[in-house]
């Protein structure tokens, strides 16, 4: 095969970047109707209908109406962090989404993968790293608003995240333990196939650690995205919206932007570490029907959290410290530990 | 000039303008921010050679956490204004200067000595990578890993000590 | 005349300002808050069987930023009133004010020295809605009134609002 000319790659590549970002963004205005119209059922409401049929015109209203809010600044703000903070906050959001692989590898169009936008050999580490990036939204939106509440509600924040930066990254750890690679599509390629014929290879059913794995990443996921019941910094009742007190219009809404598209991230973050990605049957006869899986099981985890947010009261926050200090991090140290000996006992016993 | 030399040149300018600004700079919340910059230039300049697994961590340790400590104590101590205090040690900042001039004469004759004209070496295949820095920590490095960690280990205990006090 | 006067672009400018009156009217975000048992009827509209979410308004915002709309559900004390007219002028334009209740519209039964009679005096208010407390579907229907008097806005021309001489 010949190679392809560098421009085609190039033009590829930035239609596949750009198409990414169009979903992502659609996806975001989406899951706030989805999220509303979800909750209201839970409360046995109605939920928004009446802005196109089924009220699906609503995100667009919305929208529109953000852009011509007024303009503002807070009196005494910092001019420049208060501007950045918004961007970083949604840059890095979609930044970390570009290394998940939401469809088989082997699908190329001139030799570029078409499903995944880019990926280096620390695959996993760079959503880590990213996602570090984006605690910097928060805190200096909190800090240049130059008002109270935003201020403590980025520093909760920023403590809320350090914390449970430590459980998220060891129950990955002990992903990567299994896997012995940091690449994602690898990782999700070896959850593939599966055990005794019938029942699939996917992290989440190695026992015992890989249930736990998992849902130690499930908590300090919904806390890293500040979702309900962790989502501490933006409690209305104490901190009015936290470190997004004084954002209005476009600003506010690049904020919310960041927040679902964390939660679009670190749901697709868990369906390719432990619940095989895009894995699922009849892939192998036919490749694209990866993606369909992948989002079927990105949708769930999205609707997962959105029915946790309607049923759980929020926690307070030293209960929220002492959950992710006191149970997860042991929990995350033991499990990583008793993984270890799983798999130098699968080396040494001759297992692949 | 290749590209590579390019980049390198402005990661290098970036890298020492944004240090220089972080040091003049009157705000501590701006000098962080600013700080930031320098961190990911230096996290370009590992990815120049190749070494993805530590540009990540660079980012993930010093930005994502020890950054982000550093602004949280700024913002507690100075919430409002977000500036310092003055200088506490009389004579700190001669001592700094001096201190800056010695390392960087060491440095000076570090490089002087391995020779300035000839071509850097490559850098050794796979270096960089997670393995490669996990069999230099636990093998050859074993000792300053392990002395290291208990330097932390002390540093818990101060703080545990230190918050305990107050109870009496 | 000039281009502005022409009629292609009256009519993009009317299109495009109805555009931005049809958003502004189905994504109206009140302020959370209440001031006095009228704010129970106010969650009874924002509850389930009146549901307020149907318009796209039950997003209740808690910070004044994000709002649009001021419902001011109770009776305001002189003591209030500075509050609230420092919470409406933190609120960014365009805003309104629903003005809930008798209190909040001229003072009701309490025709003394410690409330504001009306809270007109303090803030502009686009729609007043009777009643002591007004039930719910009172709520709604002055909700639907402030959406058709929004549509009839003109975006890029809007008058500054006044108060009522007092």
């Amino acid at each position: 095969m010949e190679t392809p000319p560098l421009w085609a790659v190039l033009v590829l590549h930035a239609l596949k970047g750009l198409v990414i970002l169009v979903a992502l963004l659609t996806a975001f205005a989406y899951m706030t109707w989805l999220e509303r119209r979800l909750v209201s059922r839970f409360q046995v409401r109605i939920g928004p209908n009446r802005v196109g049929p089924f009220g699906l015109l609503q995100p667009a209203a919305d929208g529109i109406k953000l852009f011509f809010k007024e303009d503002f600044m807070p009196a005494g703000a910092d001019r420049v962090l208060y501007l950045l903070a918004p961007a970083i906050s949604m840059i890095t959001a979609f930044v970390a989404f570009s290394v998940v692989p939401f469809g088989p590898p082997d699908i190329k169009l001139f030799g570029v993968p078409l499903f995944q936008m880019a990926n280096p050999n620390a695959g996993i580490l760079f959503i880590l790293a990213v996602s570090s990036i984006g605690v910097y939204g928060i805190i200096l939106g909190g800090w240049a608003s130059n008002s109270k509440y935003p201020l403590l509600g980025a520093l909760r924040s920023s403590a809320q995240l350090i914390s449970y930066e430590l459980g998220v990254g060891l129950a990955i750890v002990s992903v990567i333990l299994w896997a012995g690679t940091l690449e994602l599509p690898k990782i999700v390629e070896q959850q593939t196939g599966t055990w005794f014929g019938f029942f699939p290879r996917w992290n989440i059913f190695i026992l015992p650690v890989g249930p736990v794995a998992f849902l130690l990443l499930l908590l300090g996921a919904t806390a890293e995205i500040n979702r309900a019941p962790f989502d501490l910094p933006e409690a209305e009742h104490e901190l009015t919206a936290g470190y997004q007190t004084e954002y209005g219009g476009m600003r506010f809404a690049a904020f919310y932007a960041a927040e679902y598209v964390n939660m679009i991230t670190a749901s697709a973050l868990s369906v390719a570490l432990f619940l095989g990605g895009w894995d699922g049957p009849f892939v192998e006869q036919v490749p694209l029907l990866g993606v369909l899986w992948f989002l079927v099981k990105v949708f769930a985890f999205v609707f997962f959290f959105i029915w946790v947010r309607a049923t759980l009261p929020r926690v307070r926050y030293d209960q929220l410290m002492d959950l992710g200090w006191k149970l997860l991090l042991p929990l995350a140290l033991l499990n990583l530990a008793v993984t270890s000996v799983m798999v130098l006992l699968w080396r040494e016993l001759g297992g692949g | 000039m290749t590209i590579e030399l390019v980049i390198f040149w402005v990661l290098a300018i970036v890298a020492v303008g944004t240090s220089l600004a972080m040091i003049a700079g009157k705000r501590p919340v701006h000098c962080a921010v600013i700080f930031l910059g320098t961190l990911g230039s230096l996290a370009g300049l590992f990815l120049l050679l190749i070494a993805q697994f530590v540009a990540i961590l660079q980012v993930i340790i010093y930005a994502g956490a020890i950054l982000v400590l550093f602004l949280f104590v700024i913002m507690l101590l100075h919430a409002h204004s977000g500036e310092g205090p003055g200088e506490k040690i009389r004579f700190q900042r001669p001592l700094a200067l001096a201190l800056s001039l010695a390392l960087l004469v060491g440095m000076s004759l570090v490089f002087w000595q391995s020779g300035f004209g000839e071509a850097p070496p490559a850098p050794p295949e796979g270096m960089g990578t997670a393995e490669a820095v996990g069999n230099a920590l636990f093998e050859r490095f074993i000792l300053p890993f392990e002395v290291a960690s208990v330097l932390l280990l002390a540093g818990i205990l101060g703080a545990v000590v230190l918050s305990k006090k107050e109870r009496g | 005349m000039g281009i502005m006067g022409s009629p292609v672009v009256t009519t993009t400018v009317e299109q495009f300002e109805r555009l931005i009156n049809w958003a502004r009217r189905n994504s109206v975000w009140p302020f959370q808050f209440g001031l006095a048992c009228c704010a129970i009827e106010m969650m009874a509209t924002a509850a389930a069987r009146f549901d307020l979410a149907r318009f796209g308004a039950e997003m209740m915002r808690a910070s004044p930023r994000q709002s649009d709309l001021m419902i001011v559900a109770g009776r305001v004390s002189q003591k209030m009133a500075p509050v609230l007219r420092h919470l409406y002028d933190q609120m960014l334009e365009p805003k309104w004010v629903i003005a809930m209740g008798d209190c909040s519209s001229c003072g009701g039964v309490y025709n003394n020295y410690a409330l504001v009679q009306g809270v007109d005096k303090i803030v502009p208010v686009d729609v007043y809605v009777a009643g002591c407390p007004p039930t719910p579907d009172g709520l709604l229907y002055g909700f639907l009134k402030l959406q058709e008097k929004i549509a009839r806005e003109r975006p890029f021309s809007r008058p500054k609002k006044e108060l009522k001489p007092a």
